[in-house]
């Protein structure tokens, strides 16, 4: 019985080792924007200075420059699956906007009352510079879908980390959005200056 | 009883099975649909988002609702909250595992199997994926303060309930334990210290200091974890003993005789792919239960052991489809007592048993994904092992340095290599959906023997909710060098004869999350136990033959053997549940039947003797009054259990303990004036319940020790 057992047990093995048709893994994909982006609104209520931000509508500007109408159309549709959803009370609403430079951008902040930045894979390097300057200084949470953004100056994003979501913080950049994050969402990401 | 297991079972498995047809309207917060105008994202738990990683069941990170065992984790966040201080803690709430405490050491039970004496040889410890457990098999249970670990130190705690032989090797019979430690949090430093003062019987009697320093730098990352502790312990009572020919404080009250003392260090050092782990833990303790007959009150009578290692180990992706992973260790661990006896004939002066192992450890890996969904893990781990037990007198000779006059055996040595090969083989089929996994070990120890173990697991994840998984899986435990080798002149003789213990389990398991905030799970299995070892009394083989007299116990040893068996059939039904700050609680019931293959009533109840039909565990918190406040209580129930027959010698001794609740409730307040600050008040055993646990035979005429009832913790810490 034993030895059948060893034997079945090496059979399997190397029956499944040979197996070899191509799924996909999901180890090297990014994560989905729909996932990542309810990762970064759920990581924006460990700020503890949340609250005192305001009321009404929490407006997230998603802003794209042009030539990046594939990243556009793919957030549209992440953003589109969750229309209504509310984060503490509040109702998230996302504004597309387009911008060329750091005027267009503060100008858009402002008309919109946005409260976070959101910013898409494909953006140039002078268009994430200008996009870190405003939310910087307007003091608005910056969140990225492209996570190599958040190494560079954006504060929230999301990376593929083994397969599954990890969260990827950069405290400085929150820090100038005036953001304090709670140890229990710190232990959980990965912290990049 | 055991129809109504099925019943239960049945219930569950239909209300699963029913609630896997249903188009159930749960919202699934990740697959794309319409615009949800009630998603709440405060409402979505984060974990739950990223899906916590367990790394125990395949030396990898993964997802849990795809790993491909039964396993539940514990984070820091719930122990800090439920007040734990030790590993014994922590387990004590978690689905399947009830503790066990026979005054000297705290020991676990998986599953509803925990052989009195049994130090954490049937279950794996790890820290961090290094191996603990000593191959002696005496003198240390991992669990109390005697793990290298405090509760601040740790990150998680990750379960795996049955046997996982083949990608661990031995040890992992009944289960694992995988302790992760806490990481540097981001670049800079920070530091937690906590003081802790202990309350009981009406009296303060001790106080630990813990603290916990990480830090970042330069591309390197640290994290050191320190614990100091002291107690008097308790005043225990054995009014069972008053009246026997025995040296007893007067009405069987034992005081001041349970002190003890712990201290543990674990540094871990990241740079690069290299990561530098030191881990150290001892500790002392008064024995108030005394085993061996020695005099019982006596404040000389103490344990002591040590666990030290050392290990590096370095990881790198070679390639996209290739990663490398080495680790080399050294491990030292070291066990002594001294032991009062009676006077004359046996006034010698102190007793004292020591044991050693210090072992070298060698470990490649090698992890290769050529094809999308696919992975093969290959591995090789040696140890060479160095061991050494004696037994005697301090102030006279052994039978080795004096043949004539010399009581006690010293100096039995052993060294031996063990090498185990292991092979895990995944596949990922249906767009990730269907999990195959095949693995194969070859464990080779040089006293006692080959081993191939096998394991196959299936998971598919039906929907984003519910989950199936299925496994035959096999363990094995080598017998301990304590078990094989020992000999202490008075009581023990060697069996070097004796065979691994194996086992074989086949599981079913369901789990279901329920709206992003709750979790159920229920498991189904049955265990083969074959080989079991057990200590036996057998003739003293001084007697060449001739029968021995059942009244003098002169004429009888104490052997190990071969020749346990016992099959296991069961349900395990867990749950999670975290209702943003408003309640977060985790818990599940275990129950389960053991048939041991004979009919001989005393035999039997050996076999059974701590084995607990039902156990069920809780623990719930809260947040909701007040968001600095977090209020928790967690709970344990665990049915009676048999005692060893053996053990009984007090004609008015019970032939079972009962069954009780132990219930422990902490507050803790995080001062929102003083950043950083915070106090904890906790209460252990709520219900002053004065519940009992079996004991070993070492331990007679006591067959039972009770707990010593409420106690209070006040601790206070300052994070900065």
């Amino acid at each position: 019985m034993l030895l059948g057992t060893r034997i079945l047990g090496l059979i399997s093995a190397v029956a499944i080792a040979t197996a070899a048709p191509a799924f996909a893994l999901g180890q090297d994909e990014k994560v989905p924007p729909k996932l990542a982006l309810l990762v970064m609104l759920k990581v924006l209520t460990y700020d503890k200075n949340l609250a005192a931000r305001g009321e009404g509508d929490f407006v997230v500007l998603v802003a794209h420059e042009a030539g990046q109408d594939a990243a556009r159309r793919e957030a549209l549709t992440a953003t589109e699956e969750l229309r209504g959803a509310t984060l503490r009370t509040r109702t998230v609403r996302f504004r597309f906007v387009a911008f060329s430079n750091e005027a267009s951008l503060r100008a858009a902040v402002t008309e919109h009352k946005a409260e976070a930045l959101l910013l898409l894979p494909g953006l140039s390097p002078e268009g994430l510079k200008t996009a870190a300057s405003v939310a910087g200084s307007l003091r608005l949470y910056s969140l990225s879908l492209d996570p190599s953004f958040v190494e560079r100056s954006l504060a929230v994003g999301v990376t593929n980390h083994a397969g599954r979501p990890q969260i990827v913080l950069n405290l400085g950049a929150a820090r100038l959005a005036n953001a304090s994050f709670e140890p229990a969402v710190l232990k959980l990401a990965r912290i990049v200056q | 009883m055991r129809r109504y297991f099925w019943l239960g079972a049945a219930a569950a498995l239909s209300w699963g099975a029913s609630a896997f047809a249903q188009a159930t309207p749960v919202p699934d917060p990740v697959a794309p649909q319409s615009a949800d105008p009630s998603l709440d994202i405060s409402s979505i738990d984060l974990e739950d988002l990223l899906d916590t990683p367990i790394e125990s069941v395949s030396r990898r990170e993964e997802k849990s609702s795809l790993a491909p065992a039964t396993v539940f984790v514990v984070s820091q966040d719930d122990i800090r909250k439920q007040g734990f201080h030790t590993l014994a803690d922590v387990l004590r709430s978690m689905p399947g595992f009830f503790i066990s405490d026979d005054a000297a050491y705290p020991v676990a039970g998986i599953r509803g199997f925990s052989t009195p004496g049994d130090l954490s040889t049937r279950i794996l410890i790890l820290v961090d994926g290094h191996p603990l457990n000593n191959s002696v098999g005496i003198g240390q249970s991992y669990i109390a303060r005697d793990f290298p670990v405090n509760a601040r130190g740790i990150e998680r705690v990750e379960v795996i309930k049955g046997p996982v032989g083949s990608v661990y090797g031995p040890l992992a019979y009944f289960g694992v334990v995988n302790v992760v430690t806490r990481r540097a949090e981001g670049e800079g430093h920070s530091a937690e210290v906590a003081v802790g003062g202990e309350l009981a019987q009406g009296a303060p009697n001790g106080g630990e200091v813990e603290a916990l320093y990480s830090g970042a730098a330069g591309g390197a990352s640290w994290v050191i974890n320190l614990g100091l502790y002291r107690s008097n312990g308790f005043t225990w009572e054995f009014p069972e003993l008053v009246g026997l020919d025995r040296d007893l404080p007067e009405g069987g009250v034992v005081r001041d005789a349970d002190r003890r003392w712990a201290n543990n260090t674990y540094a871990s050092i990241r740079y690069s792919d290299l990561t530098l782990t030191l881990g150290w833990s001892q500790r002392w303790k008064n024995l108030p239960a005394s085993p061996y007959s020695v005099v019982i009150g006596d404040p000389r009578n103490n344990f002591y052991n040590r666990t030290g290692f050392a290990q590096l180990t370095w990881a790198r992706k070679l390639t996209e489809q290739f990663e490398l992973y080495a680790r080399a260790g050294y491990d030292d661990f070291r066990y002594t007592d001294d032991l009062v006896y009676p006077p004359p004939p046996d006034d010698a002066g102190m007793f004292y048993d020591l044991g050693v192992d210090r072992w070298g450890t060698a470990e490649v890996r090698g992890t290769l994904t050529p094809l999308e969904g696919h992975r093969d893990m290959l591995g090789v781990e040696v140890q060479y092992h160095d061991t050494n037990q004696r037994s005697q007198y301090r102030d006279l000779p052994n039978a080795l340095e004096d043949p004539v006059d010399g009581f006690g055996v010293g100096d039995l040595a052993n060294r031996f290599v063990t090498l185990n090969a292991y092979l895990l083989v995944e596949q990922r089929l249906l767009e990730d959906r269907l999990l195959l996994q095949g693995g194969l070990t070859f464990y080779v120890h040089q006293l006692f023997g080959n081993r191939l173990t096998p394991k196959l697991a299936a998971v598919f994840q039906a929907t984003p909710d519910d989950t199936l998984k299925g496994y035959y899986s096999e363990g094995f435990r080598p017998p301990m060098v304590f078990e094989a080798v020992f000999e202490d002149g008075l009581d023990f003789i060697p069996n070097g004869g004796l065979r691994p213990e194996t086992v074989r389990t086949a599981e079913l398991s369901y789990e279901r999350r329920l709206g992003g905030v709750a979790t159920v799970g229920l498991s189904l299995y049955h265990s083969r136990y074959a080989s079991l070892i057990r200590s036996t009394t057998v003739p003293n083989p001084d007697l060449g033959g001739v029968p021995p007299d059942p009244e003098n116990p002169d004429d009888f040893r104490q052997q190990f053997q071969n020749g346990g068996e016992a099959s296991a059939t069961g349900m395990d039904l867990h749950f999670n549940l975290r209702l943003r700050r408003t309640l977060r609680a985790y818990g599940g019931v275990a129950v389960q039947f053991a048939d041991y293959g004979t009919d001989d009533p005393a035999e039997r109840a050996r076999a059974a003797a701590n084995f607990a039909p039902v156990t069920a565990n809780a623990a719930l918190s809260s947040n909701g009054l007040w968001e600095p406040l977090s209020l928790a209580l967690n709970a344990a129930f665990v049915a009676g259990r048999s005692k060893d027959p053996d053990t009984i010698l007090i004609p008015t001794d019970r032939d079972s303990v009962d069954p009780y609740l132990l219930l422990n409730a902490t507050a803790r307040l995080e001062f929102p004036w003083v950043k950083g600050l915070g106090a904890q008040l906790s209460v252990y055993n709520l219900l002053d319940w004065r519940y009992a646990d079996p004991v070993v035979g070492d331990l007679v005429p006591l067959s039972e020790v009770r707990n010593p009832g409420r106690s209070f913790r006040v601790d206070m810490e300052y994070r900065f």
